[in-house]
């Protein structure tokens, strides 16, 4: 099973963002996505997550619609919520039974009952991570996952991309770091 | 189904918790019924006429309070993308907010109307016909006023053009809503009252219905 993406194009407010899109990712592959500022990586992923309508060409993924999840730049926190309160809520939405060892796993255990308003970015972006894990979703779409990470937390994202291709997941990833050594896809934007 | 309520769960517990805004609506909503009666004046007569008036506007004037964020911080801050990529839709989402709206800012103002009308001199015969035409109007106000808080969701003065947006579509409810009970004060006429009571009905229904198609169509052109 994979994903193939055929000629794509989409625009933005009347503006063409990006066209003639094209690639196939297979589960169980790690796609990168690289290019300047401003080429659409965001946009692609966007648009691939069903957030943004085709202008042109066609994504064969409608069967597996509800099994993306789009890690995007924004933390997605409320001020007023805690780690706890907000991985509870998010494991019921996605339908997952809640297991507080992702919080331990993601460096947070000690913050779990701290106001996420009180945490630093880094703290939210392990939060974001810790929602991705806790969704269970076959196909990850990451957009920029080690913005604001230490080393440490970059080397446990690596671990659990590992896992997740290792069970047949699918990772497509826009980022300007080489973080993973062995993509099984790069496509640059800029082309 | 469970998406849905589990958001109506979650917007209405965070609203209503400790640390949510309605406390803060409340206190506005009694401030400005503490302020009117100074300003207007003592007599007692004076203000038991105008009372239906008085609460009605307050109330519209809260909605304009806890309506600004309603969609502008899930929208800003990437929570509206995950509610859309866990297969919810727009128009469930909507609801889901202009009902927590109601029950937690609105429907609190309902039940304390009793204590609220001693600021206003609601006189004690209309105290029950007045938690009866809010409780029928106020979902209107509420699922209006989550349809313009969409509108405006990506404009820099958002805050500024809610109010313009809806205060044209509060009239009707605002005429109806406070026209109703002064037909009861003033004439007495309970066959007209339960009338506009109908049509008050009839307000907040087509708001329930048709606002948050309205709203998710909006919302869905702000992420185009």
């Amino acid at each position: 099973m994979s994903i193939e993406i055929h000629n794509l194009g989409c625009s933005l407010s009347g503006k063409k963002i990006f066209s003639n899109i094209s690639f196939k990712l297979n589960f169980g592959e790690f796609g990168i996505i690289i290019g300047p500022n401003g080429s659409g990586k965001t946009t692609l992923l966007r648009t691939i997550a069903g957030l943004i309508p085709i202008l042109e060409g066609n994504i064969n993924l409608s069967s597996l619609r509800g099994e993306i999840y789009l890690l995007g730049h924004k933390f997605s926190t409320k001020y007023d919520l805690t780690p706890l309160e907000d991985l509870k809520f998010w494991c019921s939405y996605f339908n997952n039974n809640f297991d507080e060892k992702i919080l331990e796993v993601m460096g947070l255990k000690k913050f779990s009952n701290l106001e996420c308003k009180y945490l630093s970015e880094g703290q939210k972006q392990r939060l974001s991570i810790a929602r991705l894990l806790a969704a269970d979703k076959k196909i990850w779409l990451l957009d920029e996952p080690t913005s604001s990470l230490d080393i440490n937390a970059i080397e446990i994202l690596k671990n659990y991309i590992n896992k997740h291709l290792s069970k047949g997941g699918m990772i497509l990833c826009a980022s300007h770091t080489n973080f993973y050594e062995k993509p099984d896809l790069i496509y640059n934007m800029e082309k | 189904m469970k998406k849905f309520f589990l958001l109506l769960k979650k917007e209405t517990r965070n609203t209503f918790s400790f640390r949510g805004n309605y406390i803060l609506c409340l206190i506005f909503y009694m401030a400005i019924l503490f302020l009117l009666p100074l300003g207007i004046g003592p007599e007692k007569e004076l203000l038991s006429n105008i009372s239906p008036g008085l609460i009605w506007v307050s109330m519209i004037l809260v909605c304009f309070l806890s309506l600004e964020n309603i969609f502008y911080e899930d929208f800003n801050d990437g929570t509206l993308d995950l509610y859309l990529t866990g297969d919810l839709s727009l128009y469930q989402i909507s609801f889901a907010k202009s009902f927590s709206h109601w029950l937690s800012n609105c429907l609190p103002i309902v039940i304390l109307t009793p204590i609220f009308g001693i600021f206003v001199s609601l006189p004690n015969e209309i105290i029950f016909p007045t938690m009866i035409t809010l409780f029928i109007g106020s979902p209107a106000l509420s699922f209006i006023g989550c349809m313009g808080a969409s509108m405006s969701l990506s404009s820099r003065w958002h805050g500024l053009i809610l109010p313009i947006i809806i205060l044209p579509l509060f009239l009707p409810v605002l005429i109806f809503g406070a026209g109703s009970l002064s037909t009861l004060i003033f004439n007495g006429f309970e066959e007209v009252y339960i009338r506009q009571l109908f049509v008050l009905a009839g307000l907040s229904g087509l708001a329930i219905v048709f606002c948050p198609i309205i709203s998710a169509y909006v919302i869905k052109v702000n992420f185009e």
